[in-house]
């Protein structure tokens, strides 16, 4: 009789276990999202359906091995490795990288340059141990070399004495398109990926609506200046809020550096948002077109294509290129909506 | 007279035994990261005492051990949340005690532990202001059905040997 | 009143811990989108996650310190004796950060606090 009773007991037990993971079973999400810290930011990734955890691994094995590959403040990363040597035979991957980035460099002549590395070094962007190099300290490191004194032969790449390469400038945005075809190719349709506010949307929400991006108000940190809606693009943002310092002498030096000059630049802009298809195109022009100004950026933006452009300057306008008609909403009553065309 | 001192001195006996297991216990690390789950050892003796004593010399336990622990191991707001899960505790275990005989007496402790629990949990919901806690109130449930039958188990071992049944 | 059973309170409280253990599993979970802060039942900052680009630290009263990251907030310092808040972890959904003694709540919840996807800039 004991015996019986325990039987039943153990039965209700294991039925009430059995319905609980049932229940568990069919609330299975069918969203996905992951965290990770590579190229010095944290990297949200959120995919939907049923391939989303498996392509969500995919796409972080992907940016830990870029990260591995480009840092520079790896010393065992073969850009690192580049920097230290003066030459460097580099895989396919790195060297596809750099050449993206070198390809940027000649389209903006120059105002992208993955060479200004050892500049924002001497700044102290990196170790954040600001200073501000006096103007002989900044010539001699731009006299060392620019983009076009990168010589690559084969797999082999070689710098002039004195020079170093950053691609941290165009990695993200080629990360995130990495990332993006890696999660395509695990059969993720729908997901989007953010790079320490590098955006990259992989098709379109799960119900058939445009992703909504903020553009984060360069004045208030915690709003959005408009809001883009998107599919299959990439959004990146330059600004001069992003990364900055105040000097013994008060003024405030940003991390856009003139790779003219070495100094931060100096004009009406305070953000560059940069739309396009091709993420590390949209990463690279991002900067440059911040460098170029506003005139500059606009006259750019009419003489090539595959690219929208968003400016944000410091008298409040939000300048807009045609392609954006249909992208651009939300826009802060604090701005005033330009179209450049 | 004599009956009275021998009872007065028992009481503060149990009192005392409750209030060493109450300090010791609030030594070790917390289990969880969930506050609130603990194995509540000193419960043992608040049982104890209303099987061994009564309902009013438990009370009498149970007051010393929270307003003394206090003292020892807390703050004004740990005595709060300590007053409203022992309070809790007592008024569910103290008539459960004269329907269980001491064989049941582990099912006394796990419904004590549950109106424990549910009681610091209303004391947190009020003092927090909001819902929020709620989230806990499973992982306390399961927390006191654990702790409540463990110390009720002791607790039976305890009487019955005392009692010598 | 027949003599209660012992095994009628053991299948009672095997309900009861099946019951729980099911709740604990429908809670709603999924990852934090917005943070709400509470410090005395009111609320003091509502964070979110969406917008937060470089980490940083907040201060909730005297007492306590909470750390901002994108994916998510978490107690990097407390004053409250028994220190179990800082063990919580990340505040997620159904699973708030909770400091008894100073009587502050992390509360997240899935729900985004401006309707966007992600942020740039």
């Amino acid at each position: 009789m004991r015996w019986t009773s325990m039987k039943w007991m153990r039965k209700t037990a294991l039925a009430a276990l059995l319905s609980a993971l049932l229940i568990l079973a069919g609330c299975a999400p069918r969203e996905a999202s992951r965290t990770l810290f590579a190229m010095d930011t944290a990297v949200t990734m959120t995919a939907y359906g049923d391939a989303a955890e498996a392509g969500l691994a995919a796409a972080g094995d992907v940016l830990t091995d870029l990260e591995a590959r480009l840092s520079v403040t790896r010393a065992d990363s073969e850009i690192a490795r580049l920097n230290e040597r003066g030459a460097e035979t580099l895989s396919d991957t790195a060297l596809a990288v750099l050449s993206r980035a070198l390809s940027a460099a000649e389209a903006t002549g120059g105002a992208f340059d993955p060479t200004v590395y050892p500049m924002v070094r001497a700044w102290g962007f990196f170790t954040k141990e600001y200073r501000v190099p006096d103007a002989g300290e900044l010539d001699s490191l731009r006299a060392a070399g620019t983009f076009r004194d990168v010589r690559a032969e084969g797999g082999t790449v070689t710098l002039a004495p004195g020079m170093a390469v950053d691609l941290g400038g165009i990695a993200k945005g080629y990360a995130a398109d990495a990332m993006a075809d890696a999660l395509g190719r695990a059969g993720v349709t729908s997901a989007i990926l953010s790079l320490g506010g590098n955006v990259r949307a992989l098709g379109e929400k799960p119900d058939g609506s445009a992703w909504r991006v903020g553009i984060r108000d360069p004045n208030k940190p915690d709003a959005n200046a408009a809001v883009a809606r998107i599919r299959d693009c990439s959004v990146v943002t330059s600004g001069s809020y992003q990364r900055f310092f105040t000097g013994e002498d008060g003024t405030v030096y940003h991390h856009i550096l003139d790779p003219e000059t070495g100094y931060p630049v100096q004009n009406e802009l305070l953000s560059v948002t940069v739309f396009s298809s091709d993420g590390a195109l949209a990463d690279a022009y991002a900067t440059a077109l911040f460098v170029m100004g506003k005139d500059g950026a606009l006259a750019f933006w009419r003489e090539q294509s595959g690219f929208e452009v968003l400016l944000m300057t410091k008298n409040g306008e939000m300048i807009a290129t045609e392609g954006l008609r249909d992208v651009l909403g939300d826009v802060s009553p604090d701005y005033t909506l330009v179209w450049a065309s | 007279m004599k009956r009275q001192a021998k009872r007065l001195c028992e009481t503060a006996l149990l009192a005392a035994v409750g209030l060493g297991i109450f300090v010791l216990e609030a030594q070790l690390p917390p289990l969880t990261a969930v506050p609130g789950i603990k194995p509540g050892l000193a419960n043992c003796v608040t049982l104890a005492a209303l099987y061994l004593l009564g309902c009013r010399e438990a009370a009498g336990v149970l007051a010393v051990r929270i307003l003394l622990g206090a003292v020892y191991t807390g703050s004004p707001v740990s005595l709060l949340y300590s007053a409203a899960g022992g309070l809790a505790c007592y008024l569910v275990m103290a008539p459960l005690s004269r329907v269980f005989p001491s064989r049941q007496l582990w099912i006394v402790s796990v419904f004590g532990a549950l109106a424990h629990n549910a009681g610091q949990l209303a004391a947190a919901a009020v003092l927090l202001g909001g819902g929020a806690v709620l989230a806990y109130a499973p992982a306390l449930i399961l927390g006191a059905l654990a702790a409540g039958t463990f110390t009720g188990l002791a607790s039976q071992a305890a009487v019955r040997r005392i009692r010598k049944e | 009143m027949g003599k209660l059973k012992t095994r009628t309170f053991v299948l009672l409280f095997l309900l009861l811990a099946a019951v729980c253990v099911l709740w604990l599993f429908l809670q709603p979970r999924g990852s934090a989108q917005t943070v709400r802060v509470l410090l005395d039942g009111e609320t003091a900052a509502e964070i979110d996650l969406a917008a937060v680009t470089e980490p940083y630290t907040l201060p909730v009263g005297e007492h306590n310190v909470l750390e901002v990251t994108r994916g998510g907030v978490r107690m990097l310092k407390s004053d409250c004796p028994d220190g179990s808040c800082l063990r919580q972890g990340t505040a997620e959904p159904g699973k708030p950060v909770i400091c008894l003694p100073n009587r502050v709540v992390v509360e997240a919840t899935g729900k985004k606090a401006s309707d966007v996807d992600a942020v740039v800039g």
